[in-house]
C-alpha cells in the first residue's frame, strides 16, 4: 500500500471520528447548554487536540526517507483538494443558510453555533479531502 | 492519412520483462511508485512526458517503441 494512501486512510478515520463526534455531542446537549456550561467546550477541545495529536504522530511515523511522492500522487491530491474545497464551501453555505432559515423568525441565534461551524468546517475539510483521496486511489487499483 | 490517436497504449511490460526488471525495479529507477508503473502498464494512467522519457531510457529504447496509440 502506498504511503500517501495509508496517510489519507488514517487522516480520514481520525477526522471522520472528530466530525461525527462534534455533531453528535452538540446535537445531544443543544446549543444553549453548550454555550452556558464550559465543560462541554473543554471536552470538545480535548477531542480536537487528540485528533490533531494523532494526525501529527501519524505524519511523523510515516515520514520515511525513501517515501515516494510521484506525479500520480500529486494528481490525485490535486483532484481531491479541488473537489474537497468545493464541497467544503457548499457545506458551510448550506449550514449557514439552514441556520438562517430555521432561526429567521426568532431573530437571534446562540453564539455556540459559530463555534460549531468553525470546528466542523475544519474537520469536514480534512475528512472530505481524504475521503476523496482514498476513493481516487481505490478506483485506480 | 494517419488516424487521430484515441487510446494511448504501451509495451512497458514486454520490454521490462525482456530486461528482467520488476515493476519495483523500474519504479525505483524512474523515482516513482510501483503503483504508478502498474497503472501506466494497465493504461489507467497517462504519464507525463518526462516520466515517459525516463521509462524509455531505463528500458533502453526509443519512446515510440514504448508508447503507441490505437
Amino acid at each position: 500500500m502506498n504511503v500517501n494512501y495509508k496517510r489519507s486512510l488514517v487522516t480520514l478515520i481520525l477526522f471522520g471520528i472528530l466530525f461525527f463526534y462534534l455533531i453528535i455531542h452538540f446535537a445531544l446537549i443543544g446549543p444553549l447548554e453548550f454555550q452556558t456550561n464550559r465543560i462541554h467546550m473543554v471536552i470538545s477541545a480535548a477531542v480536537i487536540l487528540a485528533a490533531m495529536t494523532g494526525f501529527v504522530i501519524m505524519l511523523l511515523l510515516t515520514n520515511k526517507k525513501d517515501k515516494v511522492f510521484d506525479e500520480r500522487d500529486q494528481l490525485i491530491q490535486k483532484q481531491a483538494s479541488m473537489v474537497g474545497l468545493m464541497l467544503t464551501s457548499m457545506f458551510v453555505f448550506i449550514f449557514a443558510i439552514a441556520l438562517f432559515v430555521i432561526n429567521r423568525d426568532r431573530g437571534v441565534i446562540e453564539v455556540s453555533w459559530f463555534w460549531l461551524i468553525a470546528y466542523l468546517t475544519f474537520a469536514f475539510a480534512y475528512f472530505i479531502t481524504n475521503l476523496l483521496t482514498v476513493y481516487l486511489y481505490k478506483v485506480d487499483e | 492519412m494517419n488516424k487521430l490517436p484515441v487510446v494511448l497504449t504501451n509495451n512497458i511490460k514486454l520490454l521490462r520483462t525482456k530486461l528482467e526488471l520488476t515493476q519495483e525495479d523500474l519504479a525505483k529507477k524512474t523515482k516513482c511508485s510501483r503503483q504508478t508503473i502498474s497503472a501506466i502498464e494497465k493504461n489507467r494512467y497517462s504519464p507525463s512526458l518526462l516520466l515517459a522519457f525516463k521509462i524509455a531510457y531505463i528500458l533502453k529504447t526509443d519512446i515510440n517503441e514504448v508508447f503507441g496509440n490505437e
